[in-house]
């Protein structure tokens, strides 16, 4: 415990496991990030990665291992000898901290853009609708959506609603910014939009876990690359050398999977 | 495409199909119309007076009974999908005592006939005649009327049915919404109101408008408690003045009306709920 505490990292995830019933998705990850980091996470499809960035801010329970946001526990507190899961309010005020970016966007499709922005403000941290709506323009403004604030999700097309994802995430004024595949679900002439508001906000000084299958954007983008293989990290450090040149066998084939998949 | 432009462009390539004479078609037809035939003239010749049944479908007592059946079915149905929605999220909690009894409950009273559970609720003074603590003790007699009977008896027989229309509504938005309700910092609660419901509302209403058609005609058990309905009515002048098929007649057309005309808005809701997503 003692020396955790002394080179505390912005956010430690340490010896994390994971199952779903007798499969286990996650094992022994552990990433210490610092504040202002950008990691991407590479890995074949199945490999765990969303997995951990919804036990990350404990969408999902996880089994083992500990998660800490400025030494704050994640998802439990400790309990007798043992821990209790946290719900309610205070596992969603924990959950603020942390914006989720999600691969289908997932845009609540009953309400307008600039609804999907300043509900979070409104519902959950109470704000006014007069401060969250200028706050919400301007968010749409710099994810360069300010002209479609009263637009429908459904009439915008998907690299616009993924910007609308990232600006609802936002809004909510998180400490670290997780993004699962954000332009898997794109089609390719989508992709660069999204890709560039999300290196704004890498330069803009967000802590953020990207997961992502765009290398060549890991490479500009990323302070660390992780690579991920049935749950357990094969191999991380500097952009340069895990994907110019990976020591691991597994990743050098999934580089060059990648590279020649055209 | 106009007259002129084809006698331009003549097009030999055209087909134009006639229909040919076929006896077996032509036969099915007429067997077909045979049996309606029979069946208009069995009615129109019977021992039946239609002229009664003509006179009786506006009589004030009858249309008592219409206004009931209504009455009926609308409170029946508000508690029904209130109690529902209740009942739909318990079966979803995850505390064990909740999910157990809403379960039990969707299971029991979709289990019991609804002509039972309204003879209980009648007769319920018998084995409860008091309840209440204390001082505070109501005489259930004079409170159980056939009319709160036949209102608890079809609510709480809907509610269950209710249940399952609701949950299935929540189940069927997508698990991502919940998600991304509760990764901006929601609460199970919250996420259940802002986001998971307005979008279940899509799948609920149009199996409830079905439920609505099927309670107008369920209000009819409420005959054998006697509660005013429009078959209570319509039996208690038949056994007055022997004209059974003619008000019974009387009565089918009520229904039949009432059905269709909540049909056709029924299949209005569904058309415009289809329309949005
Ligand atoms: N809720 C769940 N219940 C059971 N198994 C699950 C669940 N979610 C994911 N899995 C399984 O866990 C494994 C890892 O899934 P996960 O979605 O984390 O992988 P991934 O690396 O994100 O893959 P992809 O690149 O396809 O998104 C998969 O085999 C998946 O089938
Ligand atoms: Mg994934």
């Amino acid at each position: 415990m003692t020396d955790q505490m002394m080179k505390s990292h912005f956010l430690r995830v340490e010896h994390l496991d994971k199952w779903y019933d007798d499969f286990q998705v996650l094992s022994d990850v552990s990433i210490d990030i610092d504040q202002g980091e950008v990691i991407c996470i590479i890995g074949p499809s199945g490999s765990g990665k969303s997995s951990l960035l919804r036990c990350v801010n404990n969408l999902e329970k996880i089994d083992g291992g500990r998660i800490y946001l400025e030494d704050e526990l994640i998802g439990m507190a400790p309990y007798k000898d043992g821990f209790v899961r946290l719900d309610g309010p205070v596992a969603a005020g924990q959950r603020q901290k942390f914006g989720f970016v999600f691969q289908q966007f997932q845009l609540f499709p009953h309400m307008t853009v600039l609804e999907n922005v300043t509900v979070g403000p409104i519902r959950v941290k109470g704000e006014s609708r007069a401060a969250a709506e200028k706050r919400g323009r301007d968010l749409l403004d710099k994810v360069g959506l300010a002209d479609r604030a009263t637009s429908y999700p459904s009439g915008i097309s998907g690299g616009q609603q993924q910007r609308v994802a990232i600006a609802r995430a936002l809004a909510m004024d998180p400490q670290v910014l997780l993004f699962d595949e954000p332009t898997s679900a794109l089609d390719p002439e989508l992709v660069g939009e999204v890709l560039k508001t999300i290196k704004d906000l890498a330069h803009a000084g967000y802590t953020m876990l990207v997961v992502t299958h765009q290398l060549e954007f890991a490479q500009k983008v990323a302070d660390r690359v992780v690579f991920f293989d049935h749950g357990k990290i094969v191999e991380s450090g500097p952009p340069e050398t895990v994907l110019k040149s990976p020591q691991d066998p597994r990743t050098q084939a999934f580089i060059s999977a990648i590279q020649t998949e055209v | 495409m106009t007259a002129e432009s084809t006698s331009t462009y003549p097009n030999d390539w055209t087909i134009k199909y006639h229909r040919q004479f076929n006896l077996r078609r032509t036969l099915v037809g007429i067997l077909g119309i045979a049996v309606v035939a029979y069946i208009v003239f069995l009615f129109a010749t019977g021992n039946l007076q239609w002229s009664k049944t003509l006179a009786y479908l506006f009589d004030y007592r009858i249309l008592t009974g219409v206004g009931y059946t209504l009455l009926y079915s609308v409170l029946a149905m508000v508690i029904g999908i209130a109690g529902g929605s209740l009942l739909a999220i318990g079966m979803m909690s995850r505390n064990i005592v909740w999910n157990t009894l809403s379960k039990g409950y969707v299971a029991l009273f979709r289990a019991l006939p609804l002509i039972i559970l309204l003879l209980i609720f009648y007769n319920i003074a018998i084995f409860l005649p008091y309840i209440g603590f204390g001082p505070f003790q109501l005489n259930v007699n004079s409170v159980v009327t056939p009319f709160l009977a036949a209102v608890l008896g079809l609510a709480l027989h809907e509610a269950a049915y209710m249940a399952e229309i609701v949950r299935a509504g929540v189940n069927g938005v997508n698990r991502g919404q919940s998600q991304a309700a509760e990764a901006i910092g929601m609460t199970y609660w919250q996420s259940l109101r802002s986001v998971v419901f307005p979008q279940a509302t899509r799948l609920i209403v149009p199996p409830t408008a079905n439920q609505f058609i099927s309670m107008l005609k369920n209000t009819s058990l409420v005959v054998v408690i006697a509660g005013n309905d429009l078959l209570t009515v319509t039996k208690e002048l038949y056994s007055n003045n022997f004209l059974t098929i003619e008000l019974l007649f009387v009565a089918a057309i009520w229904y039949l009306v009432m059905v269709l005309i909540f049909g056709w808005l029924a299949h209005l809701i569904e058309l415009r709920f289809n329309r949005g997503a």
